[in-house]
């Protein structure tokens, strides 16, 4: 009977079972939705990552023989991967056994794995590494070194150095002891290797730049050996030779060392063989300094030391298809470490020198270097690029494991050499099993374990995910809301009908059975219509995120996730509508009355004072009405401005979540590759590279720019600004050293100190003749600024940067171990942001907002010193050259001329000098590659150009380039010595970024507004239900349709007004908490107008108007229907 | 002087087989300064008739002459004019204004004209229904009787040429409903108004100088 009643109950009331039906189905829905999306995100993350990160749950190094069986023992699955060495185009060589394919899921591109013995396979990356993309089935010679052992590790032990030294003086002692016959040695082997150096690159440009040959090898040797004679003569002629002292002669070697340079530069720039490696002409000076650099200190000490690298190889073994030697010994790591500059111990004797500590086969540096004809059998995806451990110890070349035997067991276990004999490869076991910590639990002290935490997923906060939860969270208190609002409405429309059951003897109880029997239908219905809606638009949105962003994501559901989504759901929907319930008690024999809001009336009577009154109105009565209602005018106000909130809101939200994707590419117009080449390429040249790789297809344009070396530079007071002093109390003592250099790493006079001690560390960068940066620069300066003497002369433009600083935050050194994961590009930005200290910028739109330093304006010339090699902290060398210029500073600025000048945009540290080209040339010497490296002439096929110190930057954009044209360009870039960074992917994964964020936040801003608008049309209705009433009395007292009309399109058009002003509000609040939290500045107006300078601001408008014209008319036409009626029909006691 | 002419009037509500046929070729004439009772069992039509002379509602088909015009071809807003300047109506619940105090309720009309009472007339009203201490109250401070004064004081307070009132005993009690019933006659005497009663109370429409019975939408004698 019960079961009867609610069901006759909803029927009755159609209209309000809808509301409260399509409610639910709407809750059921959108939960839907959210859970299939949080769970498609997950479940597609999860088997993305295993696809691209491998199954395997861990992966270590070992080398225990019984390794395998105690993995047996747990259960685990495990692949063994030989790792078997490095090769240069190859990378690092492993063996994959079946159970690795399986497990780490990598994609073959093209042709097949290794299955047979000598087949190879490379990862995609690699093949920028080939002058040519290899092709299926081709042969090539591998060639891979095997580090077998890490001489870093002994290089800071104590008692090694200390045994190294004792060495060094045994060595020093046998060395004087034999110095004729040492000599003679040392002479005879250098004349062979000059020899073979000067054959080889006659042999080189021979082939590449038909250079004619008059290489003569015995008569080079006479040469060389004449020559050194000479030199040994005017060497001894230097020596004391009465100095018996040890120490004192190796000093006076080294002297002679230097002194030798400007012998051997002479004879340099004479040589036509060098001169003709320019491919611009060059003044003798210019050969003059590239001599002087090529025949530097450094050099020298390299050559000696690649030499050594050579003469100590092992004799070549041939075992079974596997060739291979040893190279090396301890000696050389002894000179590298220990920086000893003389090529004297090269010569020492292969047998133990008395005296010595070391063992002769104690292992600092010792390769075996394997080689071995290899066929290309496939091409794999780039694995190592989705590796999150440490990248040196993962393969980018597979062989099989009987490969990896036929190496080791068929070759190098044959060797004559005991030490290559006992050599194991290590073993990388990749490990899968259920339980993740079982290995961890095997293998407590493993410490080269590594988690597999890209595969497993246990990286967190990402955007979907949270905002999925979110959704879910704000789905589930919604729906409790709004179906708590409206069903309290209908129950207080049902008062009277429910009311009648009890007045025909239903109890409470009985009341209750029936709401509740109604919900069950209503459930019973809304579920599953919701839920299949729900399942249909979440294919829907899969599908358009994946037409949108490339995405191939398949939906997936979690039945977990699923019904903890209805789970929730459930209960809220539940407690909205039993809530209501509670108030069944107050259900009166007759229908409730309604009561005029007393504290209201009572107001409203001491206003209206004695009997004058004002003259009524419809507009004042219907003001009276409102103030009188002004709860529920409340709620409708509240309920319109949350839409608009919700529109206007989550369209800012959706602009925010395209931040990144805007601050990271469209500001700082991030190009889709960068190509960068570690030298100053001349401009005709790059500019015929540029034309080449705008060749080809798909590629858009290209944009130069050139940097120079980190430099130091020092002018009148460079120490006094603010910035530089923060920073220099903030960074650890042991950064001082690495971030400005100390005079220890140069070659200056004492009184010159100051140039680097003192000094700012700057950026140097060239401006092309007529860029887009000159004419940026030209835009920017001061109408005074002389291009034309810019260009031509030695003249700079400093850039200071600008930053903000908080005095209030004491300065304290930051953790050294905070400071670990920082670039040292970042440092200083990231450093004055984790002290709290401040920010720094050279970003053109926080220029408003930022200061610069004062003492800076002044300057007219600064004291630049150019390292002419690496500086401290990047390289462990010694650095000999500093070129000094006083420049003259045209111009001073605090920020960029513009936004959009890529290579800048990452600039964040140091001031920066801007030169025109020319200067750039000048200040820069030219520089050889290395020594006359044969494989960089041999990249350059011939046409090896004359390059200067510091950096090209090519960048190059494309549309719809192909993967046949990336090759191109990677091929290309490598060929002429550039490093090519694919910025695309990442701009894409920016933007697919914005598309997920943005799509989550329309379809939460989706849910929440139409679950608004219900709230509002619910609402709304009870108070028209109220308002007919009134119109119906106001009707019959004679107030026309006409007045009506347009009292309440003024009501309509002020409340959406209002609705309009606080979401505004709201939004604006929002803002500066937000700009508060995260902002550089404490400009707020600034910072605003910086947040929102790509903000589209007549979308935002068009929304306004959008919402102004349907809230105006969803709250006016009911009114209209009203108006229509008769006074009869609106006054609900005549009907 | 006739002041109130119907001809043909019928009412009929909804459609089909499900059609109630309220009002049915309703004649009438009603004169000027008469107390008019209508009287007839529940569902006879009698209420319906009354809102067709009010210009409360809209009959299907027939004319109604108001003062030589006729209403209910005139527009909604003409008839809206109508109600506030001519005719005053005073329901069986009152419905007054709740967030308005009585003298608010009762200028109401007025006040919608755009025109000030005329302050005798307010007074004498005031006098005459002895709601002078209310004038500040708010319709939900007064009983059921001193509601049905205000109302019939809003219904008066332009001076209409016809007054209606639609059961404004019922829900009162004896004594309440005696005394509304006196004003009215006492208001009719005054002004010199035409009233139109609606009742079921024979006794209540005997005050009445003219009963016009209604029985099944049809008028069925005029006393």
């Amino acid at each position: 009977m019960l079961r009867r009643l609610s069901i006759s109950g909803l029927k009755g009331r159609p209209r309000q079972t809808m509301i409260l039906l399509s409610t639910i189905i709407l809750s059921f829905f959108f939960v839907t939705i959210a859970m299939n999306l949080l769970s498609t995100s997950q479940i597609n993350r999860v088997i993305q990552r295993r696809e691209a990160f491998g199954e395997w749950s861990n992966v270590f190094v070992a080398d225990q023989p019984d390794m395998a069986d105690q993995l047996s023992q747990y259960s685990l699955t495990y692949s063994q991967n030989r790792i078997l060495g490095r090769d240069s185009r190859f990378g690092l060589i492993a063996t994959a056994d079946e159970s690795f394919w399986d497990m780490s899921n990598i994609t073959l591109l093209e042709g097949s794995l290794p299955q047979e013995l000598d087949e190879i396979v490379l990862t995609e990356s690699q093949i920028s590494y080939f002058p040519e993309k290899p092709t299926i089935g081709q042969t090539v010679l591998v060639t891979f070194a095997v580090a077998r052992s890490d001489h870093e590790a002994y290089s800071f032990d104590p008692e090694t150095v200390s045994m190294i030294d004792q060495d060094l003086t045994a060595a020093n002692m046998y060395i004087a002891e034999n110095w004729d016959t040492y000599r003679d040695r040392i002479l005879r082997d250098q004349a062979q290797w000059q020899a073979n150096r000067s054959e080889m690159i006659d042999r080189h440009l021979q082939q590449f730049v038909g250079y004619s040959s008059t290489f003569d090898r015995e008569a080079e040797i006479e040469r060389f050996v004449d020559l050194q004679n000479g030199r040994y003569a005017r060497k001894l002629a230097l020596f004391d030779t009465t100095t018996e002292s040890l120490d004192e002669r190796l000093s006076l070697i080294s002297r002679f060392l230097e002194t030798e340079q400007n012998y051997l530069i002479e004879e340099m720039i004479r040589d036509p063989l060098f001169v003709s490696r320019f491919s611009e002409g060059d003044s003798e000076e210019g050969l003059r300094q590239t001599a002087q650099l090529q025949l530097s200190f450094d050099n020298l000490i390299d050559r000696y030391l690649q030499a050594a690298t050579a003469r100590y190889s092992s004799e070549l073994e041939a075992h079974d298809g596997t060739i291979f030697s040893t190279r090396n010994s301890y000696r050389v790591a002894r000179y590298h470490q220990l920086d000893m500059m003389s090529h004297l111990y090269q010569h020492l004797p292969e047998e133990v020198i008395p005296g010595m500590t070391l063992e002769r086969e104690f292992p600092l540096t010792s390769e075996l270097v394997l080689h071995r004809k290899m066929t290309v059998s496939g091409i794999i995806d780039n694995y190592h690029q989705v590796w999150d451990g440490p990248y040196t110890q993962y393969a980018t070349g597979f062989v099989s494991p009987e490969t990896g035997r036929q190496l080791f067991e068929g070759g190098v276990s044959h060797s004559k050499l005991e030490a290559n004999r006992s050599y194991q490869p290590p073993v990388h076991y990749f490990v899968h099993g259920t339980d993740p910590t079982a290995v961890e639990r095997l293998f407590p002290n493993a410490s080269h374990l590594f988690a597999n935490n890209l595969g497993s997923g246990q990286e967190t906060g990402l955007d979907e995910d949270v905002l999925s939860l979110i959704l879910l969270a704000v789905i589930t208190l919604v729906t409790a809301f709004s179906i708590f609002q409206i069903s309290l409405i209908q129950f207080k429309k049902r008062l009277r009908k429910l009311a009648l059951l009890r007045a025909v003897g239903a109890t409470f109880k009985q009341l209750r059975h029936i709401l509740a029997w109604e919900s069950v239908y209503l459930i019973s219905l809304g579920l599953p219509i919701g839920g299949l809606l729900g399942f249909v638009i979440s294919y829907v949105l899969i599908w358009l995120n994946n037409r949108l962003t490339g995405d191939q994501l398949v939906m997936r559901i979690n039945p977990d996730w699923l019904l903890w989504g209805y789970g929730l759901t459930l209960l809220s929907i539940l407690i909205g509508l039993f809530v209501p319930m509670l108030r069944i008690g107050m259900v009166p024999l007759r229908g409730n009355v309604a009561v005029v809001n007393k504290s209201v009336m009572k107001s409203t009577r001491e206003l209206l004072g004695d009997l004058t009154i004002h003259r009524q109105s419809l507009t004042s009565i219907n003001r009276r009405h409102r103030r009188f209602t002004r709860k529920q005018q409340w709620i409708q106000l509240t309920l319109m401005s949350a839409i608009i909130l919700i529109l206007i809101g989550s369209y800012l939200l959706i602009y925010l979540a395209f931040g990144d994707y805007r601050e990271k590419t469209v500001h700082s117009n991030m190009p889709d590759f960068e190509l960068e080449a570690p030298f100053q390429q001349g401009l005709r040249v790059s500019r015929a590279f540029m034309e080449e790789l705008e060749s080809i297809p798909g590629v858009a344009g290209t944009e130069l720019f050139v940097r120079g070396l980190k430099a130091f530079m020092w002018y009148d007071g460079v120490n006094q600004g603010e910035l530089d002093r923060t920073f220099r109390q903030l960074i650890p003592d042991a950064l001082h050293t690495e971030h400005y250099g100390t005079v220890e790493d140069f070659h200056l006079p004492e009184e010159e100190e100051y140039l680097i001690e003192d000094a700012s560390v700057i950026d140097i960068y060239g401006i092309v003749a007529d860029s887009q940066l000159e004419q940026a620069m030209v835009r920017m300066l001061p109408a005074d600024f002389d291009l034309q003497s810019f260009r031509t002369e030695q003249q700079a433009i400093l850039l200071m940067p600008s930053y903000q600083l908080d005095r209030s935050v004491g300065l304290e050194t930051i953790d050294p171990a905070r400071l670990e994961t920082i670039s040292r590009e970042e440092r200083m930005k990231q450093v004055l942001e984790l002290s709290g200290a401040g920010h720094i910028t050279y970003d053109i739109r926080r220029a408003a907002v930022m200061k610069h330093d004062q003492s800076t304006e002044q300057i007219d010339q600064v004291d630049l010193a150019i390292p002419l090699g690496a500086t401290a902290g990047e390289s462990k060398r010694k650095l000999n050259y500093i070129r000094q210029y006083r420049i003259p500073i045209t111009s001073v600025i605090y920020h960029l001329p513009e936004e959009g000048f890529w290579p800048l945009s990452d600039t964040v540290q140091n001031p920066i000098l801007f030169f025109s080209q020319y200067s750039m040339d000048s200040l820069y010497p030219y520089r050889m590659h290395s020594v006359l490296d044969f494989n960089i002439i041999y990249r350059y096929l011939g046409e090896e150009p004359a390059v200067r110190f510091g950096s090209s930057i090519i960048q190059v954009d494309q549309s719809d380039i192909t993967e046949q044209g990336v090759t191109e360009l990677k091929r290309l870039g490598f060929k002429n010595g550039y490093q090519v960074n694919s910025l695309y992917l990442q701009k894409q994964q920016l933007y697919t970024k914005g598309v997920r964020t943005g799509l989550i936040i329309g379809l939460l801003s989706a849910t929440l507004l139409l679950i608004a608008v219900q709230i509002q049309t619910g609402s709304f209705r009870g108070q028209l239900e109220v308002e007919r009433e009134r119109i119906g009395i106001l009707q019959s007292l004679g107030v026309t349709e006409k007045d009506f009309r347009r009292a309440y399109l003024k009501d309509a058009l002020a409340r959406v007004i209002e609705a309009i002003i606080l979401a505004h509000a709201i939004i604006i609040i929002g803002l500066i908490v937000y700009l508060v939290t995260s902002g550089q500045s404490g400009d707020l107006i600034t910072e605003l107008r910086i947040t929102l300078s790509d903000y589209k601001w007549l979308w935002h408008l068009g929304l306004i108007l959008l919402f102004g014209f349907m809230g105006t008319l969803a709250t006016y036409l009911p009114i209209g229907r009203i108006l229509r009626r008769r006074p009869v029909e609106n006054i609900r006691s005549l009907q | 002087m006739s002041i109130i002419t119907l001809h043909g009037i019928n009412k009929i509500y909804g459609q089909g087989d499900i059609a109630v046929h309220a009002l049915k070729d309703i004649d009438l004439e009603l004169q000027q300064g008469v107390f008019y009772s209508i009287i007839g069992k529940s569902g006879s039509g009698k209420s319906t008739l009354l809102h067709i002379l009010g210009a409360l509602d809209q009959p299907t088909s027939g004319q109604m002459i108001l003062e030589g015009r006729n209403v209910y071809e005139a527009t909604a807003d003409e008839q809206a004019l109508l109600r506030r300047r001519r005719i005053g109506f005073v329901f069986q619940s009152y419905n007054l204004l709740p967030e308005h105090s009585v003298l608010e309720n009762i200028l109401l009309p007025s006040h919608l004209d755009g025109i000030e009472p005329d302050g005798s007339h307010l007074q004498e009203i005031v006098e005459v229904l002895e709601i002078g201490d209310k004038l500040r109250a708010f319709p939900d401070e007064l009983s059921g009787g001193q509601a049905q004064r205000v109302a019939i004081a809003r219904a008066l307070i332009t001076k209409p040429a016809i007054l209606l009132a639609d059961e404004p005993t019922g829900n009162l009690d004896e004594v309440a409903g005696r005394e509304v019933l006196r004003l009215l006659k006492e208001f009719q005497t005054r002004l010199g108004q035409t009233t139109v009663l609606v009742t079921h109370d024979l006794d209540i429409a005997r005050l009445a100088d003219v009963i016009i019975e209604i029985q099944d939408g049809s008028i069925k004698s005029i006393s």
